[in-house]
């Protein structure tokens, strides 16, 4: 018979969020998660691949306020035959925090676990939006050490542009009672619909923290104030010594005719510079599967 | 000489469609047909009268018909013109007493000429597709700007040629009405597919009534086996234009020893692209993930 009184509390658990195989899958090949100090400040990674391989590496790089793992369901596609790592820069994800962020040290953070990770001698680095940014600074650094710079959905504005202002502080960050009301307050930002809910929820599950107060977000609110603006990431970009490449989504809200054509000066007629339909500025939850399609294209074509 | 039908391309509306789907049908092709010896060959053409970069044409598999590509090609119509043909015996070309690659690659040249592709064609073909688009390479290679094959395998030695698949003999079944014949449509091999709303447009395109009552549009004729008789494996080799495969990486036809030795003959400046997730009706599976693939390719290769 049919125990009616008990389904109350069958309702009262989570709704599973339905997720395809493949996702499942990629998600079982477990990176190893690995802790270096790196001016002081303790700096996570994850680390998926072969101890060692004849092909150069990959370092993925997230976005503002993001965290390694955005990249734990792309990254085992590409983990076959060559390492593959995807950094917590400080301040973020399971990384350590600073008094003060400043490029130069997010750069040092890169180079020291690209190191570690033993990416070889020519890795490439794959940096999403805040992370493209760090990347083209990364590039300017080190690009003679680099077998190519994907940037994904970062473009860059003529130095007059408004975006060249400070940020408004943030909010303090806010606290919660527990894990699911946390994880479901949890939006991307900047803000846009994303059919992959399987995908927003598991960065949503590895985004937050418990702390005395409760749980609330892993990143550092210091983190969301600076960085960036005050590099020429325009010329960064332009004199790159290393092969470039630059991926955007058709429907990301930066993605504006001014800013595609402003930074479309930057490359060549012979870099990749692709658009991804139906896909937003976070177009690896939109289009997993394109995009690793389409980061493919790109090693192929330079013979990585 | 060019006949044109400007007939609106209709589509299912009983399966929900995304954005993307709806902005590029919205991107309807023109409808034309050219004689090529004897036989009416239907194509679709997309984008300007003339472009800035060279023309791609379009070619689909075994049985299928040009409007497989019909939400892909809008994709690539900004600054060139693109076509997708009917070979003849499919879709809505007309049919020949016998049917080979001695017929179909005098039709690619036809299409090609009468859309106004210009030199440098890119010739983009899926699995029947892709052995005709090497065989009109195999002929024509020089004048062509590339060759992108779709999963389309070739095997180690001779094997094809010794042991060719039998034709495709069933004949075709009547159905009392177009819904029963809908609801029939399978993509083969068999596949999963969780992009209703493509399977609905193909398979709408796929059907066509007869005295009898509904019927598929391919010639039973048209399914044999004769592209396995050319030497596909040279023909890919020694292909004097610039080469790619893409194939999905779950095909049941691409297995490793397949892949292996495809990009043996391509060589190792040839881009090879595995689509994740995909089988073999990767356009229709993946329609991004091949759109985006495609993009780079052509862009790595300035075009």
């Amino acid at each position: 018979m049919e125990d009616r009184s008990s389904r109350w509390i069958i309702e009262e658990e989570e709704p599973e969020v339905p997720k395809p195989e493949w996702f499942d899958n990629a998600i079982a090949r477990v990176p190893e998660s690995h802790r270096i100090v790196v001016d002081d400040c303790d700096i996570h990674y994850l680390r998926w691949g072969p101890d060692t391989s004849e092909k150069q590496g990959i370092l993925f790089v997230h976005g503002g306020a993001a965290h390694a793992h955005w990249w734990s369901f792309i990254a085992p596609f590409f983990a076959d035959d060559r390492p593959v790592a995807a950094i917590d820069l400080s301040g973020m994800g399971d990384s350590g925090r600073r008094e003060e962020y400043a490029t130069a040290q997010r750069v040092a953070e890169m180079a020291a676990v690209s190191a570690d990770a033993g990416l070889g001698e020519k890795p490439v680095v794959v940096g999403h939006s805040f992370g493209g940014y760090m990347t083209m600074c990364f590039g300017h650094n080190y690009g003679d050490a680099l077998s190519g710079a994907v940037i994904v959905d970062s473009f860059v504005r003529p130095p007059s542009g408004d975006d060249d202002g400070p940020r408004e502080p943030g909010r303090p960050k806010p606290y919660f009672p527990d894990k699911n009301t946390v994880v479901r307050r949890y939006r991307l930002s900047p803000y846009q619909p994303c059919e992959n809910e399987f995908l927003v929820d598991y960065i949503a599950q590895h985004a937050v923290v418990e702390e005395e107060r409760g749980w609330t977000w892993k990143y550092d609110d210091a983190t969301r104030h600076r960085g960036r603006r005050d590099e020429p990431l325009a010329d960064y970009l332009r004199d790159m010594a290393c092969p470039k490449a630059l991926i955007y989504g058709a429907d990301s809200v930066l993605a504006t005719d001014d800013a595609i054509g402003y930074t479309r000066e930057r490359f060549g007629p012979g870099d990749h510079f692709i658009e991804i339909p139906a896909a937003g500025h976070h177009l690896m939850l939109d289009q997993p599967i394109a995009f690793v399609s389409c980061l493919r294209v790109i090693l192929n074509g330079w013979g990585v | 000489m060019l006949a044109r039908h400007s007939e609106r391309l209709g589509r299912l509306t009983d399966h929900p469609v995304p954005a993307w789907f709806a902005d590029a049908m919205a991107d309807a092709p023109s409808s034309y047909c050219v004689d090529v010896e004897g036989c009416s060959i239907h194509f679709l053409r997309w984008g300007p009268p003339e472009g800035t970069l060279p023309g791609i044409l379009f070619l689909h598999g075994g049985g299928a018909h040009a409007q497989w590509w019909s939400f892909i090609a809008p994709f690539f119509d900004n600054d060139r013109p693109v076509a997708a043909l009917d070979f003849s015996g499919m879709g809505d070309s007309g049919r020949r007493a016998e049917y080979g690659s001695h017929v179909h690659v005098p039709e690619i040249s036809a299409v090609i000429e009468a859309a106004g592709l210009g030199d440098g064609t890119i010739i983009v073909g899926h699995s029947f597709g892709a052995y005709m688009t090497l065989c009109h390479a195999a002929r024509h290679g020089a004048q062509l700007g590339g060759a992108v094959i779709i999963d389309a395998a070739i095997r180690p030695g001779t094997e094809d040629r010794d042991q060719p698949r039998a034709s495709y003999d069933r004949p075709k079944r009547h159905y009392p009405d177009k819904r029963a014949i809908l609801s029939r449509f399978r993509l083969a091999p068999e596949q999963p597919c969780e992009n209703h709303y493509l399977l609905a447009h193909v398979a709408e395109h796929s059907v066509m009534e007869e005295a009898e009552g509904w019927t598929w549009k391919f010639d039973v004729a048209a399914r044999g086996a004769a592209h396995f008789q050319e030497p596909l494996g040279a023909y890919l080799r020694n292909m004097p234009c610039r080469k790619a495969l893409i194939y999905g990486a779950e095909s049941a036809f691409m297995t490793p020893e397949v892949v292996a030795h495809m990009k043996m003959l391509l060589g190792s400046n040839a881009p090879v692209v595995a689509v994740p997730t995909a089988h073999h009706h990767l356009t229709i599976e993946q329609p991004i993930g091949f759109i985006v693939a495609l993009q780079g390719i052509l862009a790595g290769w300035g075009s």
